[in-house]
């Protein structure tokens, strides 16, 4: 893959103002297209990308301009045409079977922009689930009792104490965001993926929101973040813009 | 762990697999009921079957029966393979009682060797204890039961005590005046016991003809009633002694004299006319499967016969063989079940397939979710087996409760809608009548107040009660318009004339009843099988994507 990186990328050289040795995501090259109607729609073409541990990098760009794909493919939730992301020096898509499903339930935490919180369980469920995925039945009974603390101490965390035996419909878009936050907490990711965490609310409950991901990235998380909106995105360490496929960090003309 | 709390919560929370599993529950209670009343049904027939003809039986293939039966039921007896053998008339006849005369199969029996063989004494409907509480009498417990008053020696010995008659034992329904009560029970006081009866024969001579010119008539008093629980048989069949009946048929062995039939001259000697029968029945020994016997006495028969070659021999029969026709309806039985399991298997299947579609259709940004937090492709295919699973337990067990609930109490709502269907449609239209009636007027005088439910429901209430006051009084009031109702409307689930039966099989059997728990259960798990692949399958972006 690192051959075919040093002849097919068109994007600019990223600056790399990490003293780390070793970035914990490094994404290289990274293609993908859909087909739709016999049409090749190439949404990313060369995507290079490092993110060193305990960094915020915010990803922008125009709608369609392929984030999502791009998160989606950080987090190990669809596979690339071509290139690599590795995960600790890991490429995370040559891991053998079933690895990349711990990935995803240990290392990751995704944010969406729609929440995304399954309707049949309460606040305090749907944070536990990440928990529960992560274990096995026979082992639960004894796992239960540590996940529900650390649990209940995310969602007081994101400020949600009382709210935790309330149904996502029982919830506000912005206490359903943070239940959100909490669940994608639970298994202590390296990185937190947010696909524009705060697209769906109001300029105000965006900012509580924001307030919240500055706190978590104060505390040491790592945060990838995708978003429209240029305050927010100023927020962060490091701003890159998506465009045409390729990542730059130039800010669009 | 997620996929437990997850299919707890979809099965408490989710309608459309409910469905499946109330699908699963009338499939799973349609095929228990069905299996229970069939099943139970020819295991009776065939139960029945056997115990009124014994293991084996070898019968004349005329009615005019077969000789020399004493030697060959010695020979027979001799037999390691056969316990006991009994010989047995049976003819058609009639039999008035209480100024009624129906047709009846009369049999003639040796009670004592008779029920060695064949189930009779069990079926004796009447004890001593009927007739001392009959006569308001208490047994003396040092002394042993009066002669008279035990019903069940008179039927083992058919002899009336005190009456210058033979003595009959008649089947429970051949008695005109008997009502079963609400619990299908017969009441002693309507028996026929020490009543007196005529019996009309036609005898037959060996050759087949009419021996007398006319048919013979006998009186006999009831000793005691059975009850086999076959109705056919209750309804038609009487029980005499042997000898009795042989020698009223002229079937006893004769010392007749020699008359030349061309001049009508009395001939020097006597010719004997050997007593004849028309079948024995035999009780193979235990160590022998019915096959054996029914070999060994067929041999037996064979031989006997060869050294009489004036004689039809008799033909020799297992009681399987005599009642082919129960058997193979027990087979043919046995293949509409497993037929009918299959279909209703499949209908299962499709049924717990479809919904469960669905509510993959429904939770598919779900799986998209659990997907992203770390679920497995073998996880949600886990996910939705295990709520299949789920899905198949809850049903099947609700099902085979309603299948019990059911099956035990068949012959109780058999009885209720035979009975009382009509007085309870009669309370049931009062009310609803009234309840509509009070919610139409309500609703119209609380229309303009904006009050229509409140008045709706309060009339309804009000005019329902008054309904059901009203059904009461009318039922209190013409005595026998309850009688009338219940008489005009009813239905007959089981009619016992059609049926042979005189109860409806009300048991389930266990291993019956688990297998098809056990198939209801795998239905749904195949049944959620390929939604399950589906869900499994789908891409998690895409499944995020989807609205
Ligand atoms: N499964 C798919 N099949 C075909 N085309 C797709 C598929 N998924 C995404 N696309 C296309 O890829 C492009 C990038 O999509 P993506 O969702 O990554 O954009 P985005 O930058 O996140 O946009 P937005 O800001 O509106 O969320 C879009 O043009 C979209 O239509
Ligand atoms: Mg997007």
């Amino acid at each position: 893959m690192n051959e075919h990186a040093s002849t097919t990328s068109v994007s600019p050289n990223l600056p790399s103002p990490t003293p780390n040795p070793q970035p914990l995501l490094t994404v290289t090259d990274l293609h993908k297209h859909y087909r739709i109607g016999g049409q090749d729609l190439h949404v990313l073409h060369g995507v290079d990308l490092n993110v060193d541990r305990g960094e915020w990098v915010a990803v922008m760009g125009a709608s369609g301009s392929g984030k999502s794909t791009l998160l989606h493919l950080v987090g190990g939730l669809d596979r690339p045409d071509l290139g690599s992301v590795r995960f600790n020096g890991k490429d995370i898509f040559k891991l053998p079977g079933g690895e990349i499903d711990r990935y995803r339930n240990r290392q990751v935490g995704f944010v969406f922009q729609s929440y995304h919180l399954l309707p049949e369980l309460t606040a305090l469920q749907n944070v536990l689930i990440g928990a529960m995925i992560r274990s096995s039945i026979p082992g639960w009974p004894i796992r239960r009792a540590k996940a529900r603390k650390h649990a209940i101490e995310l969602l007081e965390r994101v400020g949600l104490a009382d709210r935790m035996k309330h149904r996502p419909s029982k919830l506000s878009g912005g206490e359903r965001q943070r239940v959100a936050i909490a669940r994608a907490l639970v298994n202590e990711p390296d990185v937190l993926l947010a696909d524009e965490p705060t697209g769906n609310l109001d300029s105000e409950t965006g900012q509580q929101i924001m307030q919240l991901i500055a706190e978590l990235h104060q505390q040491g998380q790592t945060v990838v973040m995708v978003t429209h909106d240029h305050d927010i995105a100023a927020v962060a360490d490091r701003s890159l813009w998506l465009r045409e496929g390729s990542l730059t960090d130039e800010p669009a003309a | 762990m997620y996929k437990l709390t997850l299919i707890l919560k979809y099965l408490r929370r989710k309608l459309g697999p409910m469905f499946a599993a109330l699908a699963v529950m009338l499939c799973t209670a349609m095929v228990i009921i069905v299996i229970s009343v069939m099943g139970g049904f020819l295991d009776m027939l065939q139960d029945s079957a056997k115990q009124l003809t014994g293991d084996v039986t070898v019968s004349a293939q005329s009615l005019t029966g077969f000789a020399h039966y004493e030697d060959l039921s010695i020979r027979l007896e001799k037999l390691d393979e056969v316990d006991a053998v009994s010989p047995v008339i049976s003819t058609f006849g009639m039999v008035n009682l209480f100024g009624q005369t129906i047709g009846v199969n009369i049999m003639g029996i040796e009670p004592e060797g008779f029920a060695r063989i064949v189930r009779y004494e069990d079926t004796l409907q009447w004890s001593a204890n009927d007739m001392f509480d009959r006569y308001g009498l208490e047994p003396d417990p040092g002394d042993p039961v009066p002669q008279g008053f035990d019903l069940k020696r008179l039927a083992m010995t058919l002899d009336p005590k005190g009456l210058d008659m033979p003595g009959m034992v008649i089947g429970i329904e051949v008695n005109p005046a008997h009502r079963r009560d609400e619990h299908g029970q017969y009441n002693f006081s309507l028996s026929a016991v020490q009543s007196q009866a005529t019996l009309t024969l036609l005898p037959l001579t060996e050759r087949g003809a009419p021996a007398n010119l006319g048919p013979e008539h006998g009186k006999a008093a009831v000793v005691n009633e059975f009850k086999s629980g076959l109705y056919d048989i209750d309804k038609s069949q009487v029980f005499v002694r042997f000898d009795v009946l042989q020698e009223k048929l002229g079937m006893h062995g004769q010392k007749t004299e020699n008359i030349d039939p061309e001049t009508g001259e009395t001939l020097p000697g006597v010719s004997v006319k050997p007593a004849r029968t028309s079948e024995l029945v035999l009780r193979g020994a235990e160590k022998y499967s019915l096959e054996q016997v029914h070999g060994a006495v067929k041999e037996e028969v064979k031989r006997f016969f060869e050294t009489r070659p004036d004689q039809f021999p008799p033909v020799v029969r297992t009681w399987k063989q005599r009642h082919a026709q129960f058997i193979n309806a027990v087979k043919n039985e046995k293949g509409m079940v497993t037929f009918l399991f299959v279909i209703i298997s499949i209908v299962a299947v499709v049924m717990v397939a479809t919904t469960f579609y669905m509510t993959v259709l429904e939770k598919t940004r779900d799986i998209g979710v659990l997907r992203a937090i770390g679920a497995s492709q073998g996880g949600i295919m886990g996910l939705f087996l295990g709520y299949g699973l789920a899905v198949g337990v809850v049903g099947s067990l609700l099902g085979l409760s309603l299948a019990l609930g059911i099956v035990w109490h068949l012959n109780e709502i058999q009885y209720w809608l035979a009975n009382h269907l009509g007085v309870s449609a009669h309370y049931a239209w009062c009310a609803g009548g009234g309840a509509l009636i009070g919610a139409v007027v309500g609703g119209a005088i609380g229309y303009p107040r904006r009050k229509a439910l409140r008045f709706a429901v309060l009339g309804a209430l009000v005019l329902m009660l008054a309904g059901l006051a009203g059904a009461w009084i009318s039922l209190d009031r013409a005595g026998d318009l309850a009688y009338k109702l219940n008489h005009a409307i009813s239905f007959k689930m089981w009619d016992p004339q059609t049926y042979f039966f005189d109860r409806i099989p009300d048991k389930v059997k266990f291993y019956d009843a688990l297998f098809i728990v056990l198939g209801a259960i795998l239905s749904s798990v195949v049944g959620a099988l390929i939604p399950a692949v589906l869900a499994a399958r789908l891409d998690p972006v895409e499944a995020l994507r989807y609205e």
